[in-house]
């Protein structure tokens, strides 16, 4: 009786996290009057790929995904990059690491204190950066929260399998390489999602530090799209609330946007499954 | 990119039944602007005299109307003042502005902001390139870049629609060129003619000190004036006659929930329709049931020689009241207070909703595609006590102008360009509708259709841009006038194809926003404009979203009768307390200065 009402739960809390997403894509194969007549929940009215087609066609989408993934996949190789090479000395003790202390609250002062939007962005500008792909890579390159994460981790990892690759004769870049990261794939799989999803979602920082609207990517694009906007501050003419107050496309906008960062989640999936069998079996 | 353009022009070309002519057309349109100097057919000499080189011809493809194409028609540029077009080979004037950029700002395949078919013509003729500094799509989005701007000191030459509390800001920092005499110096007579007829009001938001800092953004007469839109269809099922008071409006809108004659599931039908903005809005207001009464929540009336804030007035009470009593007799959507304008849409889409106050676009086209039955019609606002009939109206000079960098070299320039585009867009002979493959698209049939693209995200203010820009308030009303007069009167197989596209209007629906736009104009009497016309003053901007709220919920807690309309008077002290005084009190110094 339990599990049925358990599963029974389960079951509707998934539906629940699942409709506002089947809602959205039926939106977008909708045609534009019954979606604004809000007649469409869960299955298109008066389907159409026109809202994809209408889209696409465009053009901006298109430049603004392949910032985006080019975004995700430089910015997340660089996290990854410099989060592993910063965790793996500040795992080491303060014998091993002098002034690892020092070190310590240089990265915990940077993660607790900002200088402000207004000195950051004149920085990002002084350093040239302002307008390239590198303004949104390189000012966020060490993730401090997962550089700790990770440093956790590796402390967990028993000493003694360091010890016995360094009599070995392998260097500290040779247990990095062959003892600490092939035993923290999970730790790693994880940071590498939150590292994709944080550059694939972010979006005020294209915002502010992408002046040309071409090099926008996808997040900050979409939202030129669906940001409500305030119609009566600007002026617009008829035609322009129409067009504006299609909810299709937006829909259609919103999918397209959505769904690449989904699709990385179920490839990460087993490494998740990996990590929790490694733990209990170390247990 | 290639590869995607390519692909999506060919699809579009597909897609819209075009034959080979128009391709061939497109082709040669948007991409080969350098090479098509010369208009096709016609020799060109391979190093062009201005002096010998015509206009058109200067421009080639870039050059607006299409006099080539079957029942085309020519665009008759004005004429340039001297020394232009620039000699050839000529470095152009790099100018840097902001745009306002969002789904509407559309282009040809290959050009962008800074380079489409309105750009081009401006580089050859005038010698002025404008180049984007950068762009934003909502306030927000303006508001943190111009603080940025500001804040590093690197300002664009040319600023579009620079916020109220920033430009305040800005002329306090000295950042902004003061453009007094530049104004005098280089507008033309027409548009100083034209902004003189309307007084003090063209420079209210832009003057500091007597000085003017920015051109303002002009936006049509009457365009947020609301009328009643009614569905004649329901109207007629129901024998119910147009109401021409508010208590007539009561019973139709009873009558209307009662028969639920509404298209959604049983007891979903909505008598009036209203949504949380409570004062004056673009969809859906019930400021035509307020300013019979006085009073516009958010406007400063003048009583016995003072400005007051109609929100807290003893008036009020009254039009509370009434709504209160109609919320309970169920006219509006219970969660009327929850929903935001452009959400309330979606009840007269659905066709849910029978009856709402909206500017001239009321006549919905979703409406009438999910329902073919639908009939819609406009009347005049229905009348309140003692036969008021009054609706808010707005001074349509807005805020938000389009500003100068201090030291900007070449203001004369804007100038120029605005006199010119001036010229070409209010002088309705002119014929100027875009550009060929932009802006609309010729047919097998030798007809064009809209391609949804307009000329107006590619230029700069105070003509085109995002929006509506124009130098008249009346531009509008006078093309609306026009087309329906002059281009009407042509039988219909003579006309060209521009003009059967603009008059052709099988649904009605465009046809009924232009009459309800003269309609409004021809009541605009019953405006109600607020009588504070100044930038917002230092309280209003350190204390204006905590005053608004608490009207907001004062306001609408009583309507619902969430709070009792007792409870007023404690509200009007609650207001005053919170700085609403201060807001008179400089409201009030800003009054006394004026008059």
């Amino acid at each position: 009786m339990f599990d049925l009402g358990n599963y029974l739960f389960l079951f509707l809390f998934g539906l629940a996290c699942l409709f506002p997403m089947v809602h959205v894509i039926a939106v977008s194969l909708s045609n534009r009057a019954a979606s604004m007549g809000g007649f469409v929940t869960l299955w298109p009215l008066g389907t159409t790929f026109q809202n994809y087609l209408e889209i696409l066609e465009a053009g901006p989408v298109y430049r603004a995904f392949l910032v985006s993934v080019s975004r995700t996949v430089l910015g997340t190789s660089i996290n990854m990059a410099m989060t592993v090479l910063a965790a793996y000395p500040l795992s080491k003790s303060s014998e091993e690491l002098k002034g690892r202390s020092v070190f310590m609250w240089i990265v915990l002062i940077a993660m607790l204190f900002n200088g402000g939007l207004i000195p950051w962005w004149m920085v990002i500008r002084n350093l040239g950066l302002l307008n390239s792909l590198w303004a949104l890579v390189l000012p966020g390159a060490l993730p401090i929260w997962n550089v700790i994460l990770l440093m956790n981790f590796f402390r967990e990892i028993p000493k003694e399998l360091e010890e016995a690759a360094i009599i070995d004769g392998a260097s500290y870049w040779g247990t990095l390489w062959y003892v600490f990261l092939p035993l923290s794939v999970p730790a790693l799989a994880t940071l590498t999602l939150f590292a994709a999803v944080f550059h694939w979602n972010a979006w005020f920082d294209g915002m502010v530090l992408i002046m040309d609207n071409a090099k926008y990517p996808i997040m900050t694009f979409l939202r030129t799209v669906v940001v409500d906007m305030n119609l009566q501050i600007l002026t617009v003419n008829m035609e322009d609330i129409y067009n504006l107050s299609d909810r299709s496309i937006r829909a259609a906008n919103i999918v397209v946007a959505t769904v690449p960062i989904l699709i990385v989640y179920p490839f990460l999936q087993r490494y998740f499954i990996h990590g929790i069998r490694l733990g209990a079996v170390k247990g | 990119m290639p590869n995607g353009t390519h692909f999506s022009r060919r699809h579009f070309l597909k897609l819209s039944g075009t034959a080979g002519a128009t391709a061939l057309i497109a082709a040669c349109g948007p991409g080969g602007a350098p090479e098509a100097e010369s208009s096709a057919g016609e020799s060109s000499d391979s190093t062009p005299q201005t002096a010998t080189q015509s206009v058109p011809e200067l421009l080639g493809a870039d050059m607006p109307g299409s006099p080539n194409s079957p029942r085309g028609w020519t665009t008759v540029l004005p004429d340039l003042p001297e020394g232009l077009p620039p000699a050839p080979g000529q470095e152009p004037i790099e100018i840097s502005t902001t745009r306002r950029v969002d789904a509407q700002t559309k282009f040809g395949e290959g050009d962008s902001m800074e380079n489409n078919p309105w750009s081009r013509m401006i580089e050859k003729l005038f010698g002025v390139k404008l180049t984007v500094a950068w762009t934003w799509s909502s306030g927000d989005e303006a508001t943190t870049k111009y603080n940025l701007a500001m804040a590093s000191g690197d300002m664009p030459d040319y600023l579009e629609t620079v916020p109220s509390n920033i430009f305040v800001k800005m002329v306090e920092a000295n950042l902004l060129e003061d453009i007094t005499d530049a104004y005098t110096m280089y507008a033309s007579q027409r548009w100083q003619d034209t902004w003189a007829e309307y007084g003090e009001l063209p420079w209210i938001f832009t003057t500091v000190d007597g000085r003017k800092y920015g051109l303002p953004r002009v936006e049509d007469l009457a365009h947020n004036d609301n009328i009643l839109w009614y569905r004649q269809d329901w109207f007629d099922a129901l024998s119910l006659d147009v109401p021409q008071t508010l208590e007539e409006l009561h019973d139709t809108a009873v009558a209307i929930v009662e028969a639920d004659i509404g298209k959604g599931a049983p007891g979903t039908t909505i008598g009036l329709l209203a949504n949380k903005s409570f004062s004056a809005t673009w969809f859906g207001s019930i400021d035509p049931i307020w300013a019979p009464h006085g009073v516009v929540p958010n406007h400063w009336t003048e009583v016995g020689g003072e400005l007051v804030f109609d929100a807290v007035r003893e008036e009020m009470q009254e039009p509370l009241a009434l709504l209160n009593q109609w919320y309970q007799d169920g006219i509006f959507r219970e969660d009327f207070f929850t929903i935001n304008t452009s959400d309330s849409i979606q009840d007269v889409a659905a066709s849910q909703c029978g009856i709402h106050y909206t500017p001239s676009w009321g006549a919905w086209l979703d409406t009438v595609r999910n329902d073919p039955e639908t009939v819609w019609a406009f009347a005049d606002n229905p009348a309140g006590p003692g036969g008021v009939r009054a609706r808010h109206t707005e001074n349509n000079f807005r805020s938000s102008p389009f500003c100068f960098r201090k030291g900007m070299e070449h203001v004369d320039q804007i100038f120029t360009i605005t006199n010119f585009m001036h010229e070409l867009t209010e002088d309705y002979d002119r014929r100027f509708h875009g550009w060929e493959s932009h802006n609309y698209e010729w047919q097998e049939d030798g007809s064009v259709a809209a391609t949804g693209i307009s000329w107006h995200p590619w230029a700069i203010g105070p003509i085109g841009t995002r929006g509506s820009g124009m130098i008249d308030p009346r531009h509008v009303a006078n093309l609306i006038d026009y087309q329906l007069e002059e281009w009407g009167k042509i039988p219909a197989e003579e006309r060209d194809a521009y003009q059967t596209l603009s008059l052709e209007d099988p649904t009605g629906v465009s046809i009924l926003g232009k009459q309800s736009r003269l309609f409004i104009l021809e009541t605009a009497e019953q405006g109600k404009i607020t009588e504070y016309q100044s930038l917002p003053t230092p309280t209003m901007i350190e204390r204006g979203s905590d005053l608004s709220k608490l009207v907001e919920e004062n306001v609408l807690g009583m309507i619902i009768g969430e709070k009792p309309l007792s409870a007023f008077d404690e509200f009007v002290e609650q207001w005053t307390n919170l700085g609403g005084d201060l807001v008179t009190q400089e409201v009030n110094e800003w009054w006394a200065a004026r008059s």
